[in-house]
């Protein structure tokens, strides 16, 4: 069993705390990392991947220190970074072999992983191709591949699916959701759905801090009874848009369907609906608490 | 060897980059010609030889005189041919007598001085006490030694331009990688820290390296093929260019083999300062920026500072300065401070100052972005 674990790890900028006491042991499977921009993620990540020195507290791996470990530990270790950087110039084939000889790949290795590669991306039609020319989608892929060219034991993808079209972040959601198994994999993004169906747990990050994390369903309870349904006129809907965090708002038939989310019902008639992972993220991305309208 | 092979790649795929060496090699190249044998000439018996034809013959009076070198033989050289002056009365005709003439007259009269090389008077007799003494103290080898320092000075304004060519080659090393954004990437493979700064290293030197070899060679060897080695075997103190006494000792080749191994040192520290400010400045124009100032205000701010500051000071800068490569590029010509075994001391220290420096910022764990907080929550740009 792979254990990673992180103890009170804490990372400041300046006068910012990006990352603030941050404790957890994550074994083999899929783990999501949710949060809004800022909320720390990247940091995280890149102290996972030995890119910044944590001010205080150690991250492990099966019990021994990463920043001991160096290229042991880099040896087991796959990332893909949220901006993920290419030679314009180069052609896939070529940065990938390229990455291969980075991640000390034995040579007679390197053309079958690179099939392999091109077959689970699908750019077996582009690995001639300059990488400028490449869409984005296209490049999210590559960086994916690569990523997994030394079958890592623990895979860091920071926002992966960013820039993937629908079907992309599907056939994405698919092959990693097959990688958890044997390994540890940690993706942090902002969209839900990447991890709702995916991820065996989730963490919700703001400020630097775990908020809240475990299962999908069980974090979905903690938020039971804090998530609203209600229909209202259009001026109610504008005002309870200012008071309280809204989930989902529809118009319909003159009126306004709102999931909203707050300690006690917006209006009197709201009704308590089952809480989804979006209210759960939702609900720890916007309290303080909501005021009565009225 | 793989990944040096591919970083060395990385390097030599600008096609801007090998278009200007391309251009820099041909424009030297031409200019070799152009300058050398295009123009040469002699004048024996009243015949007039040109190109190829008066270097043949040119050498062959020079080995009729070869030999230590007095200012008897000079005086027997005048003697014998007469000064080489200009037959015609425009500047530019063709200049007079043969290889081993002209350079006794140079000698001894002040036909340097004139610019029409018409008419020439015999130099003061202190001037010539001087040579004679010269002459006697380092009894120099004489010998058909045409072009030598016009080669070396060629070689001295190419260099030049080369060690700034090399810079341009060096500077997007580790600098590509932030403005890529591979930099992350890279650096959380096995072995893309030690192993890769590694093979960075290696690549830039062996393309400044390279290059330096390769054109000197060519210039050295085009010299070589047209003009043969004898000028080579000639004592150095009779090349103009060889004005450190150390030197002057020995032949021209010894002299000038002596510069060019100064020259590669100065190529490695243009190399090892140009990476250390490409992974900590990481951006093309401020790494170019900085090595520009560094070349061009280490070798210029001793100059500028000497009418100012006292001895002492002067020579504690040297210590920096002379380690400067465009210094060391030209070190036969320019005399010393501080020696050799400090000077290379000096050099020494400085690379191996440059490249921990530069190993902390790229391959050490952690050091990563430090001192980028004014980037943090830019989107889309390379940050926290």
């Amino acid at each position: 069993m792979l254990e990673l674990k992180l103890e009170n790890v804490t990372k400041r900028f300046g006068d910012k705390i990006a990352v603030d006491g941050v404790n957890f042991t994550w074994n083999n499977g899929v783990y999501g990392l949710l949060g809004e921009n800022g909320a720390g993620k990247t940091t995280l990540m890149r102290m996972l991947c030995g890119l910044l020195r944590p001010d205080s507290g150690r991250i492990c791996f099966q019990g021994e220190e990463v920043s001991r470990m160096g290229a042991r530990y880099r040896r087991i270790l796959g990332y893909l970074p949220q901006d993920f950087g290419y030679y314009p110039d180069f052609t896939a084939q070529r940065y990938l072999k390229y990455l291969a000889q980075l991640k000390a790949l034995p040579p007679h290795v390197i053309p079958d992983k690179m099939e392999e590669i091109w077959e689970l991306t699908g750019l077996q039609d582009a690995k001639n191709k300059r990488l400028k020319g490449f869409s984005g989608g296209m490049l999210r892929r590559l960086g994916i591949g690569q990523a997994l060219l030394n079958d890592p034991k623990v895979l860091v993808l920071d926002e992966p699916t960013s820039g993937l079209d629908p079907k992309e972040r599907i056939r994405f959601r698919n092959v990693i959701s097959s990688l958890g198994k044997d390994r540890i994999v940690l993706l942090s993004t902002h969209i839900v759905q990447d991890v709702e169906f995916i991820a065996d747990q989730i963490f919700i990050m703001k400020k630097g801090r775990l908020l809240a994390g475990g299962k999908p369903q069980e974090i979905a309870e903690t938020v039971r009874g804090k998530v609203w349904e209600c229909l209202v006129d259009e001026k109610w809907a504008a005002r309870l848009q200012q008071r309280y965090a809204v989930d989902h708002l529809k118009y319909q038939d003159g009126q306004v369907y709102m999931r909203v989310l707050s300690q006690e019902p917006p209006v009197a008639d709201a009704k308590a609906c089952e809480p989804g992972l979006e209210d759960v993220y939702l609900f720890y991305m916007m309290i303080p608490e909501a005021k009565d309208p009225t | 060897m793989a990944l040096f092979g591919a970083e060395l790649y990385k390097i030599l795929r600008r096609r801007q980059l090998l278009g200007g060496l391309a251009v820099l090699f041909l424009a030297v190249g031409m200019w070799f010609m152009a300058s050398t044998v295009w123009e040469e000439d002699a004048v024996v018996d009243g015949v007039r030889y040109q190109r190829m034809e008066a270097i043949r013959k040119n050498r062959e009076i020079g080995r009729q005189w070869e030999g230590v070198l007095t200012i008897e033989k000079l005086y027997a050289v005048l003697d014998t041919y007469g000064m080489a002056l200009n037959e015609g009365k425009e500047v530019y005709t063709p200049r007079g007598g043969n290889w081993v003439s002209r350079y006794a007259t140079e000698q001894l009269t002040d036909y340097r001085q004139r610019e029409d090389h018409t008419g020439a008077v015999l130099k003061s007799q202190t001037e010539l006490d001087t040579l004679e003494r010269k002459l006697k103290r380092y009894q120099p080898y004489f010998c058909y030694m045409e072009n030598v320092d016009w080669v070396y000075e060629m070689c001295m304004f190419m260099n030049l331009v080369l060690v700034f060519v090399i810079v341009l080659g060096v500077t997007p090393v580790f600098a590509e990688e932030y403005q890529c954004r591979s930099a992350a990437m890279v650096r959380s493979c096995e072995r893309g820290r030690g192993k890769t700064m590694a093979a960075k290293t290696a690549a830039a030197l062996a393309f400044g390296l390279g290059v330096y070899v390769l054109a000197n060679g060519m210039v050295w060897g085009a010299y070589c093929l047209l003009y043969g080695t004898d000028g080579l075997s000639a004592g150095a103190v009779l090349s103009d260019w060889v004005a450190y006494p150390v030197y002057q000792e020995g032949q021209v080749w010894q002299a000038f083999g002596w510069n060019f191994l100064w020259g590669m040192l100065g190529i490695v520290l243009a190399v090892a300062t140009t990476l250390l400010f490409s992974v900590a400045f990481r951006q093309g124009f401020l790494v170019l920026g900085a090595s520009f100032a560094y070349l061009v205000g280490g070798r210029l701010l001793p100059d500028i500072l000497a009418g100012f500051l006292p001895r002492h000071f002067i020579r504690l800068l040297c210590w920096i300065f002379e380690s400067n490569p465009i210094y060391l590029l030209s070190l036969v010509s320019q005399g010393s401070i501080l020696g050799g075994a400090k000077r290379l001391a000096v050099a020494v220290l400085w690379i191996v100052a440059c490249l921990v420096l530069t190993w902390q910022r790229w391959g050490s764990y952690g050091y990563f972005s430090r001192g980028n907080v004014m980037m943090l929550g830019s989107k889309g740009q390379f940050g926290i």
